[in-house]
Formats: C-alpha cells, structure tokens, sequence
C-alpha cells in the first residue's frame, strides 16, 4: 500500500493536480488498485452558481480518465524503476481507446482504478482497466496508452512537431510476448489506419 | 466569449464557439488560449506547464454542451469516448482551435462528435471520436 505522501513522491504532477489519494495494492507489471475521494471543495467545484440539479456535479469525465490515468502512470513507474533514463522521463497520455462512462460519480464518491498492464513497448504502456465506487462500476476501458518522453523533447520548441504517441525508436516487445498478435502490434496497425483516413 | 460554467468542470476551457448547421448535423469552430493560470496547470507540472490532454477532451465537451445547450434541464454528456489520439502537446502561449462534427441526434438522444485541435502553429494535437448523451435519455 501507498500513502498520499508516497505517491506525491513518484508522480511529476504538482496539487492540486494530484488525482490519487492511495495506492491499496500493487504488483508491478500487472496490476495497480487506487483510490481517489471526490470532495466537493476540489477545484472543479469552484465558481458555480447555487441551486444547480445534483447531476451537475457529476465528476468531469475527463479528470476521471486523468486519475485513472495516474494510476497507471505509478503502475509504470514501479514496473520501470529498475530501468535507466526514468529520472527525466514524464508519461504522457498518447490514446485511449473505448473508454465508457457507465454512471456518474459526485462529491463523497471514494473512486477505486483497478488497472491492469497489458504490454510496453518502447516507451509505451499499455493498461486496460475500470474504476467503480463500490462495487458499482464507474467506468471502463479497453485500452489506454501512455508515452514516456524526456522533458527536453517536451518542451523544446523547435520539436514541436513531435508526435507524443510515437514510440521513440523502433518497437521492442519484451521476450516472451508474442509480437504478431500483441495488443501493441494491433493497436498500432488501428492507429496506422486511422492516421490514414 | 463563454459565461460562467453551470456543471462542474476543472477550467473554462472554450472561447469563441460557432455552429453552423450541416445537413443532418451541426459544424463547431472553436477556441481556447492557453495560459499557464488554470486552476489545475500549477500541478501539470510544478516545475514546467503543459495543458493535460484531458482537457482538450473537457473542451470539447464544454463547446458541445454550450452549443447544442440543454435539453430537458440537462447538458449533452460524454459517455463514451470511442478514440481519443494526443499527438502533439500544448504549451502556454498556444492557442488551440477546435473543429468539431456533431450528430445527427437519436431517439435516445445520444450523438457522435468527430473532432480535432489544431495548434496555431497548424500541428495536429489531438483527433478524438466521441458520444454523448442527454442523460434525461440515460439506460438505466
């Protein structure tokens, strides 16, 4: 289990982007399960106006699939820390893919992420997963993949053209898995296609 | 310019919208500055601002919901996002445009929206298939 303070200390991001509030389990290259409690005092909640219908503060989907995302990202981190070059590298979200909204969640909902890790390939990683509150599901995914990429690529302005979801050499598929059928290798060849259109 | 948000969300995150009626469907333009004083970019992060790729997701919902506006007391909502590709990041400094294909609308209210944003500097950032919903249509 990790503490609020633990994951402060693996994620780059800063409050109150912080979407997570404790990691219950983890195995490293196969499964996280965090938690993140929603407040009504979080950002998202400022500046609206008084005698709005509950539904309207329903959790923006979007901070949602962040959350989720970052517990994937600690996921990665635990799964990687062995490996040179994490120091510098910032994972960045690179495509999701069927990701479906099944209720609501609001204020005083705890979000539970179970995340499961289906492959790396290069800088990528690959995690499939669903978050519920409860035993009610919030949410679930096909796939999602993130790209770590060094802060220098990031942010210099003469590689602003630089494709966040692009693997950053050749795509390495670890020993053991099969390279044909993988979920990377079909994903890739969907967003070959879809680049295409 | 867009008014005070009635639904949660972590930014104003659209400016400038335009709907043009096409065929079954609508066509939306807009517009979103980014600056390094959103409520969340301080932790997007401590040290070095990027716009969080969810957001142009949230922007695109916020140009959405002000366009086709409510129905039944309720703004259209994101229930699925079926492809959502970040190719490229956003800085402060930049702007962002977004074009948007939306419907046409079902009998269950729900509609797909096709979309991209588009930097200043004319790079593709992000492509996203998204459907939403009036959840007064919502399955239970």
């Amino acid at each position: 289990m990790l503490e609020y303070a633990e994951i402060l200390a693996l994620l780059p991001h800063g409050h109150p982007m912080v979407l997570l509030d404790r990691v219950l389990s983890l195995e490293p290259g196969v499964c996280i399960i965090a938690t993140k409690a929603i407040t009504g005092s979080e950002p998202c909640y400022c500046n609206l106006p008084r005698g709005l219908a509950t539904e309207r503060y329903a959790y923006p989907v979007p901070l949602l699939v962040e959350s989720f995302g970052q517990a994937a990202a600690i996921l990665w981190l635990e799964t990687v820390k062995s490996r040179p070059h994490r120091e510098d590298g910032v994972l960045m979200l690179a495509v999701v893919r069927n990701y479906q909204v099944a209720r609501n969640a609001y204020p005083g909902d705890v979000l539970r992420h179970i995340v499961h890790l289906d492959n790396i390939v290069g800088d990528n990683v690959i995690v499939t997963g669903e978050t519920r509150v409860g035993d009610k599901l919030v949410a679930t995914v096909d796939s999602m993949v993130a790209a770590a990429r060094p802060r220098s690529v990031i942010l210099e302005r003469g590689n602003r053209g630089a494709k966040v979801g692009d693997p950053g050499g050749p795509p390495v598929v670890r020993p053991g898995q099969a390279s044909g059928g993988s979920v990377a290798t079909r994903i890739e060849a969907r967003n070959r296609e879809e680049m295409a259109e | 310019m867009i008014g005070g948000l009635r639904f949660a969300a972590p930014l104003c995150a659209v400016e400038r919208i335009t709907l043009s009626r096409r065929e079954a469907g609508w066509e939306l333009e807009a517009a979103k500055s980014i600056t390094a004083n959103e409520p969340y970019l301080s932790g997007h992060f401590p040290s070095f601002a990027i716009f969080p790729g969810v957001f142009a997701i949230e922007s695109l919902r916020q140009a959405v919901a002000y366009a086709l506006g409510e129905l039944e007391g309720s703004f259209p909502e994101i229930v699925s996002l079926r492809s959502i590709r970040f190719l490229a990041t956003l800085l402060p400094g930049d702007t962002m445009s977004l074009h948007a294909r939306i419907g046409p609308i079902s009998a269950e209210k729900s509609f797909e929206v096709v979309a991209r944003c588009v930097r200043n500097d004319g790079v593709l950032a992000v492509r996203m298939s998204v459907e939403f919903r009036y959840p007064g249509a919502r399955h239970a």
